[in-house]
């Protein structure tokens, strides 16, 4: 009988794994990749921080300047964050629902610093892999932030001991986000004027969203998280920044607004993750 | 081939590709030094070996690319990467008899045609699977035509990396312990390392 080659046993057990379903290979590869690059994250990390010198995303600060503006950039983080529960109190206080737990709704955030490993390469960019994971407390859902209040994306599930994957705001798996835009002009003022909007990644890098055309937003406001369903580090957090809006030709009372992320993936060196510690009773 | 000297050479151009070549990003393409490594070797070792060697290097980029379109994201799938660069080795080997294997722009052009098919299979394969329910391709729900041609940027990418880094490889070429073209001819096909 003839021997069949080893490498034609390979690959057929290779054809065989690739045409799986995909919940019976998700938790088995992702650990396995976890495996293959927890002696390689070191070496990743260190030709990261050699790519970043050599192409950075922005012109580089002086060490204050930089210090000062990531110092404004955490306390606005934290101002717009303190803004909506403090608007939530009041509309509950109005209502006369003070309910006994409100207290407790805002649970606490501890913060973990990670450096980015690696990115996924292609169009996009759209996922990081940082050297942080459940042993410092991470979790899925957590978000990540940069420069005190520019959101990032949030951990994909699969959370590793040492290591977890980032999925950018603009993927298309973190689906629906809430928001409001805050008027450029209104950023600083103490109760702005903000709209109200719905927004959702178009997997090519942007977020689109739909909007009255006769709102005040205009290209260069700010927009701003508030989706009860993400963590409340997130709220207050920086998206992005609309950069144009445009008519929607089957809705001419619509118009679609296109924003541009606060944050592109592919500059990213460091990040900061925002973990919920959830109070226990 | 040596493989002490290969697969040093193999994970650091994953380290390379995943966490460097980004800097050399033009319009979303970057080029694949895996790609580049796998070419050369097709282009000089034996053909059993250059197998295993392609497999291998697939496996480590499939476990290094997660896609991220499902519900389940990241999804690292064993099989696209890993058959596309035996796919892509074996069309290196079927022409590497055409070749003037000490010249750089050969290494180039291998490694775009190296590119190119493998990142066809790929496409192709995850095309197949996206009929699975749970399963959308990595490209979400543009079509794979569009892919493709980002996929033949790509190889256009990897193929002019192929040059300068080929150059890189060939001044190394003694290392790597590849048998010489007379000694694989005197064996019928079978190589054998012809020591000087």
């Amino acid at each position: 009988m003839r021997r069949i080659p080893l490498i034609a046993i390979v690959v057929a057990c290779i054809v065989m794994l690739g045409l799986l379903p995909t919940r019976w290979i998700a938790p088995l590869t992702s650990d396995l990749s976890s495996i293959v690059w927890v002696p390689l994250s070191p070496v990743a990390h260190g030709t990261t921080i050699i790519r970043l010198w050599l192409r950075p995303g922005k012109a580089p600060l002086a060490a204050a300047d930089a210090a000062v503006l990531v110092e404004r950039d955490y306390y606005r983080g934290l101002w717009h964050a303190e803004q909506i529960r403090s608007q939530e109190f009041e509309r509950k206080l109005s209502a006369y629902e003070i309910a006994s737990g409100a207290g407790q709704r805002g649970g606490a955030i501890r913060l973990a610093a990670a450096n980015v490993l690696t990115r996924t390469p292609g169009a996009g960019g759209l996922a990081l892999k940082i050297n942080a994971g459940s042993q410092q407390g991470i979790s899925a859902g957590d978000v990540a932030v940069v420069d005190g209040d520019g959101l990032v994306g949030r951990i994909a599930p699969e959370v590793g001991a040492v290591s977890s994957t980032v999925l950018s705001i603009a993927n298309r798996s973190i689906g629906r986000i809430d928001g409001y835009v805050v008027p450029a002009d209104q950023e600083k003022a103490k109760r702005p004027a903000v709209i109200a909007i719905q927004i959702l990644p178009d997997g090519k890098g942007e977020l689109r969203g739909d909007i009255d055309l006769g709102s005040p937003v205009r290209p260069g406001d700010i927009v701003r998280v508030k989706d009860p369903s993400w963590p409340l580090g997130a709220q207050g957090m920086r998206l992005g920044i609309v950069s144009e809006i445009r008519r929607k030709d089957t809705q001419p009372l619509r118009g679609e607004v296109i924003i541009r992320p606060a944050v592109d993936p592919a500059t990213v060196g460091e990040l900061v993750v925002k973990i919920s510690v959830v109070s226990k009773p | 081939m040596k493989w002490i000297v290969a697969i040093p050479v193999l994970f650091a151009a994953l380290i390379l590709d995943v966490s460097f070549m980004s800097a050399f990003e033009v319009g979303g393409i970057t080029p694949k030094l895996m790609v580049v490594v796998v070419a050369y070797c097709a282009m000089h070792a034996d053909g059993s070996l250059v197998r295993w060697f392609a497999l291998l290097a697939g496996f480590l980029v499939d476990l290094s690319e997660p896609s991220l379109s499902g519900p389940r994201a990241p999804l690292y799938l064993i099989g696209p990467w890993t058959l596309g660069m035996l796919f892509g080795a074996e069309a290196v080997m079927s022409m590497r008899g055409l070749l003037v294997r000490r010249n750089p722009l050969a290494v180039g052009a291998m490694s775009f045609l190296l590119s190119l098919t493998s990142g066809l299979f790929w496409t192709a394969w995850w095309a197949l699977r996206s009929w699975y329910p749970d399963s959308p391709p990595p490209w979400g729900e543009g079509a794979a035509l569009d892919e493709l041609s980002s996929q033949f940027l790509g190889a256009i990418s990897t193929g002019v990396c192929g040059i300068p880094v080929g150059w890189l490889l060939l001044r190394f070429s003694a290392v790597w312990g590849f048998p010489s073209v007379l000694a694989r001819s005197r064996q019928g096909g079978q190589a054998r390392i012809i020591r000087q």
